[in-house]
């Protein structure tokens, strides 16, 4: 636990160069593996800045969640790996949001998660902290090009100072909407959306009521990802550290706020907006066209756009600016364990520094992270990508600044404030009686996963 | 049991060679030899694969272990919290309480009736029970649980059929005063096992006691009360006792069904799945263990309060007269 994983290079070879490895370091590996859920098992596979070059085959295996649009794409990059790389091939597994931690956590368990781990900023300190995937740095300016990319997204990637995760994309909050119903109802918001809440509930009581059926929004209040940037708004952070930075005041307020719109007729009641409070894009009620809008991010307009017949447009979320921040929106990761760290490091490193990756990315997890890659390839853009990109710029010209990677245990608070708000939107639980279990429960959380 | 077979015995050989305890003729010696080498898959399977893994998870019941690191020692604290400071498992045991309590005597009464439908010899009676117990066998899998998300959900179709006597549905599963219902309708229809048994069971009551029945002018519900549930006690009591360990340990459906997540707001939140968020989930392996610990406390408690209850109810025939 203590040592850095790449602290002692000089004890072992180029990893990945699993002929070289086998027998020669067979017995140390052993010897390491039998420490059992111990120490740093991981520093056998995180040997300083060494290459990828290896010909011996290897297969690696790489998990994602996503919809069938991600899963086209990053084959296609996967494809041009294994094209560049004969010797290296690929496994694949991907799947809904929801479970797919539980999955990953499982196999990590049973000492046998994928070589390559997307995850979000979410589970990012935890997977750090519990020697999950491997420090990065030994790469960093070999194997790892990372001067291409902004360093504050840069920055999201790591903890306590450490590089554990490298960004894919950036994105940014935004509220997608459904033109095709609103255009004949003369009801499209302007470009800038809403200065504020009053604003954005009126229009969105207007279009339920003009549109005989089809709610205005869908009830985010179950969404911690969703609180954040209203948080912001009004001067608080997700977190104070291993703390929760707002009180019992704020849920109050928040879920208030909710209520006001579902009772308006403005938000979709509880029993339509519950299926996508786990967090899944196929359950998205713009695409299942049972509301006109929904808080997503901006990438997800391509996943968006692919599942619905009707012409999608983004607007940002009501208030100010300052509530949005330009935020990873997914990280690659290597599993420390992997017996190919330096091969897996190379292949993320593809992804994000690769012209040919890059196109075929296009902005489906969100805007390229390398600069020189999104000036190459944003010629080569369709329409659609175009107006993600443009508004993605224009909403973080405007943001607020990137938080810190959030507090250690924070999909425990996703789930308890999905409870939480689930009860109160079937009333099951007054407002302020849901809002003190939630802090409550959600400060123990954090006590509890921070120690 | 079946599967223990095929468990290999590589250890076998070796084993054996050690001379079991009761003395004797070298004959029986060697029988006891082989006979312990025959038992010794099933001693592989119950020290490896049950035995221990349940004794450490009593070990990891008393650790703060997160599947990653090694386990440290914290006494009674995952229990203490348990009891005192989780609400969410209190949430878990209400929902588990309130599907096993509605769901297994709703299952056996339609094992019962199905199987009183189905007992006399009629044509094509054997196609019948067949296709009753199909749904038994898809039961546990995932594919049944999506279609009945699919049949429950707000565009599905039980409400397309609800609308063609003009009642206006409502989404059932994302509904936190139905969901529950649904995973009690989908385990009640998994009558199949308890039918069989049924079917078993009214086979071996003599005719002759109907016959007499009849002749004493006892009507059908009357023969039914005083001659088939007297006679059928035995049965009735196995299946109880079967089918109350396996509504306690409801999982697949609630999983698939609600994403996972055992929403919404955790009304389908039950015990085996909460157990899973746990210890997969949130990495608190030392805590899920608790919660396993106290599940088998509580679910051999109502086992035994089950059996202790037969002596009341359950006949047995060759009790002779009384």
């Amino acid at each position: 636990m203590t040592t850095p994983s790449g602290r002692t290079p000089s004890r072992l070879v180029a990893p990945g160069r699993r002929s070289f490895l086998a027998g020669a370091l067979g017995a140390s590996f052993l010897g390491l593996a039998a420490c059992g859920g111990g120490d740093d098992t991981a520093s056998a596979g995180t040997a300083a800045g060494a290459g990828p070059e290896t010909s011996k085959p290897v297969v690696l295996t790489v998990a994602w969640w996503g919809g069938p649009a991600r899963a086209e794409n990053t084959q296609k990059v996967l494809d041009l790996y294994t094209k560049a790389h004969p010797n290296v091939t690929f496994k694949t597994q991907w799947q809904g949001y929801s479970g797919y931690y539980d999955k990953i956590n499982t196999a990590a368990a049973g000492r046998n998660a994928p070589d390559l781990i997307q995850i979000d900023n979410r589970a990012l300190r935890e997977y750090a902290n519990k020697k999950l995937i491997a420090e990065l740095d030994p790469w960093v300016g070999k194997t790892l090009k990372t001067d291409q990319i902004d360093p504050k997204l840069l920055g999201t990637g790591k903890v306590d100072d450490k590089l554990y995760a490298m960004p894919l994309a950036s994105n940014t909050q935004a509220f997608a909407i459904d033109a095709t119903v609103l255009q004949p109802l003369d009801l499209v918001p302007p470009e800038a959306g809403w200065a504020d809440w009053d604003g954005f509930a009126t229009w969105a009581a207007a279009v339920t009521k003009a549109s005989g059926g089809v709610w205005g929004t869908r009830d985010e209040s179950a969404n911690l990802s969703w609180m954040e940037p209203w948080l912001r708004q009004g001067g608080k952070q997700l977190y104070d550290g291993q703390a929760l930075g707002f009180g019992e005041a704020e849920v109050v307020k928040w879920f208030t706020l909710w209520d006001a719109l579902r009772k308006s007729g403005g938000a979709s009641p509880a029993e339509v907006s519950q299926p996508a409070n786990s967090g899944d894009i196929s359950k998205n009620t713009v695409t299942t066209k049972q509301t006109v809008g929904s808080f997503t991010y901006d990438n997800q307009l391509t996943e968006l756009a692919k599942a619905t017949d009707h012409q999608l447009q983004l607007v940002p979320l009501p208030g100010s600016l300052k509530g949005n921040y330009a935020r990873p929106s997914q990280f690659f990761t290597a599993y420390a364990r992997g017996k190919n760290v330096a091969t897996v490091v190379d292949v993320i490193n593809f992804f994000d520094n690769d012209q040919g990756a890059g196109e075929a990315l296009g902005t489906e997890r969100g805007l390229p992270p390398s600069k020189a890659i999104r000036d190459a390839i944003s010629p080569t853009f369709s329409e659609q990508l175009k107006y993600v990109v443009a508004y993605d710029e224009r909403v973080v010209a405007g943001a607020g600044d990137t938080p810190p990677v959030p507090a250690q245990g924070d999909s425990q608070i996703g789930t308890l404030l999905t409870s939480a708000a689930e009860n109160v939107a079937f009333g099951r639980a007054q407002i302020a009686d849901a809002a003190e279990e939630f802090v409550s429960q959600a400060n123990s959380a954090l006590k509890r996963a921070g120690s | 049991m079946a599967d223990t077979v095929s468990r290999a015995p590589r250890v076998g050989t070796r084993r054996a060679a050690r001379p079991p305890a009761p003395g004797g003729s070298p004959r029986r010696r060697r029988e006891a030899v082989a006979g312990y080498t025959f038992l010794l898959p099933w001693f592989v399977g119950l020290f490896g694969i049950t035995l221990f893994p349940m004794l450490y998870s009593l070990y990891l019941s008393f650790t703060d272990y997160d599947l990653l690191q090694s386990p440290q020692w914290v006494g009674l604290e995952n229990y203490v919290r348990m009891l005192t400071d989780d609400p969410q498992y209190w949430n878990s045991v209400k929902a588990t309480l309130l599907f096993a309590v509605v769901s297994v005597p709703l299952k056996l009464a339609v094992a019962l009736g199905v199987a009183l439908l189905l007992y006399r010899d009629r044509k094509g009676v054997g196609l019948y029970r067949a296709l009753f117990y199909v749904p038994s066998l898809l039961g546990g899998s995932v594919a049944v649980a999506i279609v009945w998300q699919t049949l429950f959900g707000g565009q599905g179709a039980i409400n397309d059929i609800l609308s063609l006597v003009g009642i206006t549905g409502r989404s059932w599963i994302t509904n936190p005063s139905t969901a529950l219902g649904t995973l009690v309708l989908l385990a009640a229809w998994q009558f199949g096992a308890p039918m069989v048994i049924f079917l078993a069971g009214l086979k071996q009551i003599p005719a002759e006691m109907f016959e007499a029945g009849s002749l004493d002018g006892a009507g059908r519900f009357q023969q039914f009360w005083h001659i088939t549930l007297p006679m059928l006690s035995p049965v009735l009591f196995f299946n109880l006792v079967l089918e109350t360990i396996a509504g306690f340990q409801g999982f697949t459906a609630a999983f698939v069904i609600s994403g996972g997540t055992g929403g919404p707001a955790d009304s389908t939140l039950l015990y085996t799945l909460y157990l899973y968020l746990r210890g997969f989930g949130d990495f608190q392996m030392g805590y899920a263990s608790a919660m396993a610990w106290g599940f088998l406390l509580v679910l051999g408690i109502i086992t035994a309060i089950v059996f202790r209850s037969g002596s009341l109810w359950v006949h047995y025939a060759d009790e002779g007269e009384h």
